[in-house]
């Protein structure tokens, strides 16, 4: 078993972004892992329908983006479908209180929002008998948004909803 | 009003104990005549014995006889389980065994295999608030339509009711009554047995309630009504 063969499995079966602590903690103590990721970024990008890419942070192995599409429906989301519609909702409304969002998705919302809280996809503050709404920045890094600003958000979102 | 499911006491005065201890009598009476073993309970067994026993107290109680069934079946229960326990073993045949299996089918080594999930993207966010909206106006349409019935339903009841009229009706009827005895029974006022008199009569005296004109009173739930006069 070699040290690259192992940081090539590691990353297949993460299935996420390792950082580079992770990786040297699976090699052996003279493996430079630095230099492994890098020759394995070079092999996999000449060859085949993966990549591996390095960001300040760290590494991860996943589709390369011509195929992402095509594959895309095969692959579970991480988020279940109701979640999904509550997240979309408090994106559009926000800031919404929890009982505006209840009102529009039904008492299974306050499961969803309690969910996408512990996703830090949103953050809550008590409002009155209720609690105030709103989307991360965590949220808008997952769905790529450029800003942070609620209201740009919206706005984005609008204009695709059209 | 006591129904015969409910707990507290009954109709000839027996609480629901008084059935346990009667049920625990049969049983025990028929173990010291030697007719049942209560180590090893025959259900069908008891079940006839104990239906002999009613058919001579002539008096068929289901009360009784289905604690008493209870009783056999969770001693059936108790005997099941105490075959089921498995036999205590040696701890060296014990360790054999296990040395056995580990011989015969060593240890699975499932593949690792990647259960990765993948980022939502933003047109499926969008897909989702598109399913959203509509689902919510369908939701509101619904509920208007509902309002609306109910609106118009309550309308056509207020207008064909004439709760005024119906007050002065039973108003008359009262005070007729009342010029010859202290208290009148809501039964007496009851002329009809149809679900709509019944109605046409009871909403009246809770107006006549409210205005203290009368005073009502139930001493036992689903009993007759008491009536009495205030001020009427």
């Amino acid at each position: 078993m070699n040290d690259r063969d192992l940081v090539e499995a590691a990353l297949f079966v993460a299935g996420r972004p390792l950082t580079l602590l992770e990786l040297e903690s699976m090699v052996s103590l003279d493996a430079d892992v630095e230099e492994i990721v890098e020759s394995l970024v070079e092999e996999y990008r000449e060859k085949g329908a993966l990549e591996i890419v390095q960001t300040d942070e760290d590494i991860v192995m996943q589709v390369k983006g011509e195929y992402a599409d095509a594959v895309r429906t095969i692959a579970q989301r991480d988020l279940e479908t109701p979640v999904l519609r509550t997240l979309a909702v408090i994106a559009f409304h926000q800031p919404v209180t929890q009982s505006k969002v209840a009102e529009i998705r039904g008492n299974k919302a306050y499961g969803h929002v309690h969910e996408l809280e512990a996703r830090k996809l949103v953050e809550s503050e008590p409002y009155g008998r209720t609690r105030m709404l709103r989307t991360t920045k965590a949220f808008a890094d997952y769905f790529g948004f450029e800003t942070e600003s609620l209201e740009e958000i919206k706005q984005k979102i609008g204009l695709l909803l059209r | 009003m006591t129904s015969e499911g409910r707990a507290g006491p009954t109709a000839n005065g027996e609480a629901p104990e008084d059935f346990d201890e009667r049920s625990i009598d049969i049983l025990v009476s028929l173990a010291k005549n030697g007719e049942i073993d209560p180590w090893d309970i025959d259900i069908v067994d008891v079940t006839d014995k104990f239906l002999a026993q009613v058919a001579e107290l002539e008096k068929l109680d289901l009360r009784v006889s289905s604690r008493t069934l209870l009783f056999a079946s969770i001693l059936l229960r108790m005997k099941a389980d105490a075959l089921e326990e498995p036999e205590p073993q040696d701890l060296d045949d014990e360790e054999l065994l296990d040395e056995d299996l580990h011989a015969c089918f060593p240890a699975l080594k499932p593949k690792v295999r990647r259960h990765a999930k993948r980022r939502v993207t933003l047109s499926e966010l969008i897909h989702e608030l598109k399913k959203a909206t509509k689902r919510k106006e369908k939701s509101d349409v619904r509920r208007l339509i509902q309002l609306q019935a109910q609106e118009f339903d309550a309308l056509a009841v207020a207008h064909t009711e004439d709760i005024e009229r119906q007050v002065k009706r039973v108003q008359r009827e009262l005070k007729r009554r009342f010029g010859k005895q202290d208290q009148v029974l809501f039964s007496e006022l009851i002329v009809d047995n149809t679900a709509e008199h019944i109605i046409q009569t009871y909403i009246p005296l809770l107006f006549m309630a409210t205005r203290r004109q009368i005073q009502l009173e139930q001493k036992e739930l689903f009993g007759d009504i008491l009536i009495q006069c205030k001020n009427l």
